[in-house]
């Protein structure tokens, strides 16, 4: 599934994933939004695999990978929970 | 090592040779093996850089880019697909330690900070420019300059456009738009929303305008600029990284 957020005044997230049994099996963030270190995407979308298809349980792990010293600019952490939140409404098995 | 910069002068290098030869500044400047430096440069091939964050494929038209010889390049930095036009662009980069005083600790403050470099280029050009948040300088409204930051081991790196000729038509031939059914819209959008130094005051040369902008960078930092170039370690530095970085499969198409 993908879905994209342009935020408004900033930048654009977009996120490809795919869902199988009700979990996140894979994901890609791309767009022109600034965050750093650079490398926190990787951890970011590693930390999203796994994830029960919930709004609940995608918060709870994009908060964790981007909390602390990671710097956004042209978006912020609820803008990454809610694009990916809004791919998973998509997925089949989204109920 | 904040009391004047190293300048190195507009050349023209490749894309890969141009991102690299940035790389190389931000090792050295680490290792410090030189000091602060602010470097003009042109791209020769033209060319299309992306963020490190985007898709080359939602991005790029491949296909276009092969077709015209324009070279792509992923950045370091994030930020959004630039057309960096041999004719039509000057890019700088300014490389510095995170603790140099003028810079400040804040990204979004930095970023405001170092454009006033370009705004004050522009200035001496004649031209009113201003700071737009998050990372670009306007000119009447329209965008003139993107600009984009990184920081790596204690090193800033910003580097940056300034738009002297522009030619929308040709960019979306090379850059793909997020909805192809609203193609034409979004020409018109970018064609309304962007200007250049030709289309505000007319032709001027590439030498002039470069000095203009160092110019207002030493002013607006407040540091000499003084003549310099590349260390010999610098430039093999900068030939490995483009070979075995900005020229692979596995950099350029890792998203």
């Amino acid at each position: 599934m993908r879905a994209e957020l342009k935020v408004p005044g900033g930048k654009l997230i977009r996120i490809d994933c795919a869902v199988k049994n009700g979990k996140i099996v894979s994901a890609k963030i791309t767009g022109d939004f600034f965050m750093h270190p650079e490398e926190t995407i990787n951890s970011l979308e590693k930390n999203i695999v796994g994830s029960a298809i919930s709004e609940n349980d995608i918060e709870r792990r994009v908060n964790e990978s981007l909390k602390d010293d990671i710097t956004l600019v042209g978006a912020s952490i609820a803008d990454f929970t809610s694009v990916i939140v809004q791919a998973i409404k998509g997925s089949p098995n989204s109920g | 090592m904040t009391d004047s910069f190293r300048f190195i002068g507009l050349e023209s290098q490749d894309a890969g040779m141009n991102m690299a030869i940035d790389e190389a500044i931000m090792n050295s400047r680490r290792n410090n093996k030189v000091r602060d430096t602010f470097r003009l440069y042109r791209w020769k091939p033209s060319a299309v850089s992306i963020g490190f964050f985007q898709s080359i494929a939602d991005e790029v038209n491949l296909q276009a880019c092969t077709n015209y010889g324009v070279e792509v390049v992923r950045r370091i930095t994030g930020g959004g697909a630039v057309y960096h036009d041999f004719d039509g662009e000057i890019t700088y980069s300014l490389i510095a330690g995170v603790d140099n005083p003028k810079i400040p600790t804040d990204i979004l403050k930095s970023y405001e900070v170092l454009c006033e470099g370009l705004v004050l280029g522009l200035k001496n050009l004649g031209l009113s420019a201003r700071f737009h948040p998050v990372n670009d300088i306007l000119v009447d409204g329209k965008k003139i300059s993107g600009n984009a930051q990184t920081r790596k081991n204690g090193i800033i790196l910003q580097h940056g456009t300034l738009l002297i000729d522009v030619n929308v038509d040709k960019m979306f031939e090379l850059l793909k738009v997020t909805d192809e059914k609203l193609r034409d819209k979004a020409i018109k959008g970018v064609k309304e929303r962007v200007t250049s130094v030709n289309l505000e005051i007319g032709k001027l040369s590439m030498e002039k305008v470069a000095l203009s902008i160092r110019e207002g960078f030493s002013t607006s930092l407040g540091v000499q600029f003084e003549e310099g170039h590349l260390e010999d370690e610098e430039v093999q530095f900068a030939k490995n990284v483009r070979e075995e970085k900005y020229l692979s499969k596995e950099w350029t198409f890792q998203r």
